[in-house]
């Protein structure tokens, strides 16, 4: 473990491995097909996300020419 | 402070795919902008926490992820984008012609519990391992497969209400969602 801690900004190093704490409920097997389908679905949602442009405000956060750049 | 240049690009390579995460997981544009603001403006901060040769995706992933949280906490309370917003203000519509609806497949990801959607999000769509997204989520191996096959079994019987058979359990598993839904 990293020295001092921050919750939101954890060191980048791997941590161990964690184990699970509890037994956990049964699971319930998807069809195959059904898996499939919803991988699909969540990518093509995903990739909606991927190809709206970026607001400037954030670029600008680490690069302000990148931001210029994206206006021309 | 000033960025190493090929840290910098790789930040900014990582904005989009940041920005595609945090929309799924919020279902809103603007609450995801502020996030991504508030995760890059952190990540710059405290970048003397990341080690050169570790995974900055990750990093950034885990920055994202525990703010979201952090502001969760603080709502105590889901929001979702009841009113469309978000899909409204799509650059492009998506695809026609699939038999499922587009709305109907983000409305059902915004009604499963957090947990399992970003477990869902980071595996399925954002293509990390179990084991990344266990080490971004904080939790065991085991308890991020349990959380992404749930989130699947979840979706699956909200669109089995709406799509049928498509999406219908067979009789075993239905069975076993009544305890679950």
């Amino acid at each position: 473990m990293c020295d001092d801690e921050d919750e939101k900004t954890p060191c980048s190093r791997p941590q161990p491995p964690l184990r699970c704490g509890q037994m956990l409920a049964p699971e319930v097997k998807l069809d195959r097909s059904v898996q499939d389908r919803i991988g699909q679905e969540l990518r093509k949602l995903y990739d909606e996300a991927l190809r709206e442009p970026v607001p400037d405000r954030l670029l600008a956060l680490i690069d302000p020419k990148a931001a210029r750049r994206s206006l021309h | 402070m000033t960025l190493d240049p090929s840290l910098r690009d790789e930040i900014l390579a990582a904005v989009p795919q940041l920005r595609a995460f945090a929309i799924s997981l919020t279902n809103n544009a603007d609450r995801a902008d502020d996030l991504i603001q508030d995760t890059l403006t952190r990540a710059i901060a405290k970048i003397d926490r990341f080690e050169p040769g570790t995974n900055l995706n990750a990093w950034l992933f885990t920055i994202l992820r525990n703010l979201f949280h952090s502001e969760y906490r603080r709502r105590r309370r889901e929001v979702e984008d009841a009113d469309g917003s978000y899909a409204a203000r799509l650059s492009a519509p998506p695809e026609q012609g699939s038999r499922l609806d587009f709305e109907d497949f983000r409305k059902a990801l915004a009604r499963i519990p957090i947990d399992q959607r970003e477990a869902l999000l980071l595996v399925g769509a954002q293509g990390l391992s179990y084991e990344e997204a266990a080490e971004i989520c904080g939790v065991a191996v085991g308890t991020i497969k349990s959380r992404v096959n749930r989130a699947r079994t979840r979706l699956a019987a909200l669109l089995a209400v709406e799509y049928g058979e498509e999406f219908g359990p067979d009789p075993t598993t239905q069975a076993a969602l009544q305890n679950t839904l």
